[in-house]
């Protein structure tokens, strides 16, 4: 367990919170980006010991690697987390180091939720790149706006490139919050490096009873029009306003109007 | 369209193999090994190819996947796999391949793919509710048929999976 991350009053500063906008861009996309924000050198080490596992220690990558406990406990990652999961999330005790090693095979699409299509949001995953990751390295890849879409993983295995799937090719040190039923998966590794990606889990410990996150009730309702209702994927044309219903219950959970399930 | 593929990089038509058919029996040197070439490729028959007679061929299907945004073929297509008929030949999730090579199930039509599968009416027709949304597109699976002459023809076709990975 972090040694900072669930400190009880422990709160993430106002400005390192999601704003309104970026709350809607992430239930509309199902993911988060947030840039490098630690020092080089950190990210440098943590990919040496990284690349010097003889295999992945799984929820041990912590023990293994302790300078992991400075990324999930930065501010500019909690803050984020604090603001999808609320102001008690607490790190799941499962995580990895998902390390590709150079290899012609890509790992199929697929999702890590059983809760296909559900709406309470009541963990996301964070994964941190700790070396900078381009296309020919087997990045993961997700599929922005997939995340409420009731498709069992064996379908999954039967599509490629998908239109407007992200490969997430990014600098060392970003962090990418994603939702825990996007479809994603990875390409496959022409380079000549180990690629990591380290995997953790935040849960949802209560449900929320009013925002946690830089809410401004002037302009939101706006935003949630706009934003709720934005084509991501290229879909079928039945589909968007059923999306957008899915996407407005999100809303009104994290802002306290539904209560969440946890 | 059948292409005849001599060498996995030199492929051929059947209108080809009928010209060649052509010219032997002007020239009286059609055989009986040309007829069961012909055969084979026109017919599907692979026992030309085990004969040992070297002439033959065995046809093999190439898939190629295609998701489309409605059942309507000249729809925007979302997603496309092809896997050829060889070992190691399964399309896969890769980045850096990323462009579709097709606009809609219409264009690989023109580009000599047939449709083996189309979605299903009555199931697409069932399946949804007021509320979920289920997997992305509609699928349509086309063909291509090959008949390869080359070494490993001869040799099992062996499927190869990705193994499972982490993302």
């Amino acid at each position: 367990m972090s040694r900072a991350a669930h400190q009880p009053g422990n709160e993430p500063p106002r400005d390192c919170l999601l704003d309104d906008e970026q709350v809607l861009n992430f239930i509309a996309r199902g993911y988060h980006v947030i840039d490098n924000p630690f020092d080089d050198s950190l990210n440098a080490e943590i990919d040496r010991q990284c690349s010097a596992l003889e295999s992945d220690p799984g929820n041990g990558i912590l023990d293994a690697v302790p300078l992991l406990h400075d990324v999930v406990a930065h501010p500019k990652v909690r803050g984020p987390l604090v603001s999808i999961c609320g102001k008690d999330m607490a790190m799941n005790h499962h995580r990895h180091c998902h390390t590709r090693k150079p290899q012609r095979f890509a790992h199929n699409w697929h999702t890590d939720s059983a809760e296909r299509g559900a709406t309470d949001l009541r963990w996301v995953l964070a994964m941190y790149y700790p070396h900078t990751v381009t296309p020919d390295m087997g990045p993961t890849v997700i599929l922005p706006g997939s995340q409420f879409r009731s498709a069992p993983n064996p379908t999954l295995e039967s599509f490629a490139n998908i239109r407007g799937q992200f490969a997430i090719c990014v600098p060392a040190g970003t962090v990418v919050i994603v939702h825990p039923n996007i479809w994603h998966g990875a390409g496959p590794n022409y380079s000549g490096r180990k690629r990591h990606m380290l995997k953790f889990l935040f849960d949802r410990t209560s449900p929320n009873t009013e925002p946690t996150w830089n809410h401004d009730p002037a302009t939101a309702d706006a935003l949630a029009e706009r934003l709720l209702s934005q084509r991501v994927t290229p879909m079928d044309r039945g589909d968007v306003q059923k999306e957008a219903a899915k996407r407005r219950k999100v809303w009104d959970m994290l802002l306290g109007r539904q209560i969440a399930q946890v | 369209m059948i292409r005849i593929m001599t060498t996995p990089t030199q492929p051929a038509t059947l209108t080809a193999l009928f010209d060649e058919a052509e010219a032997k029996l002007a020239t009286g040197t059609f055989s009986a090994d040309d007829l069961r070439r012909l055969r084979t490729a026109a017919c599907g028959d692979a026992s030309g190819a085990t004969s040992g007679d070297g002439g033959g061929g065995q046809v093999r299907q190439r898939l190629l996947y295609l998701q489309a945004t409605s059942p309507f073929i000249g729809s925007e297509l979302i997603s496309a796999i092809e896997h050829a008929p060889e070992p190691g030949g399964c399309g896969q999730l890769d980045p850096t391949k990323a462009d579709l090579p097709y606009q809609c199930v219409h264009d690989a039509l023109a580009d000599g793919w047939h449709v083996i599968h189309f979605p299903q009416q009555r199931l697409l027709a069932l399946e949804p509710t007021t509320e979920n949304v289920g997997v992305l597109g509609y699928e349509f699976i086309l063909a291509k048929y090959e008949v390869h002459r080359d070494e490993s023809c001869r040799t099992p076709a062996r499927q190869r999976t990705a193994p499972r990975l982490s993302a």
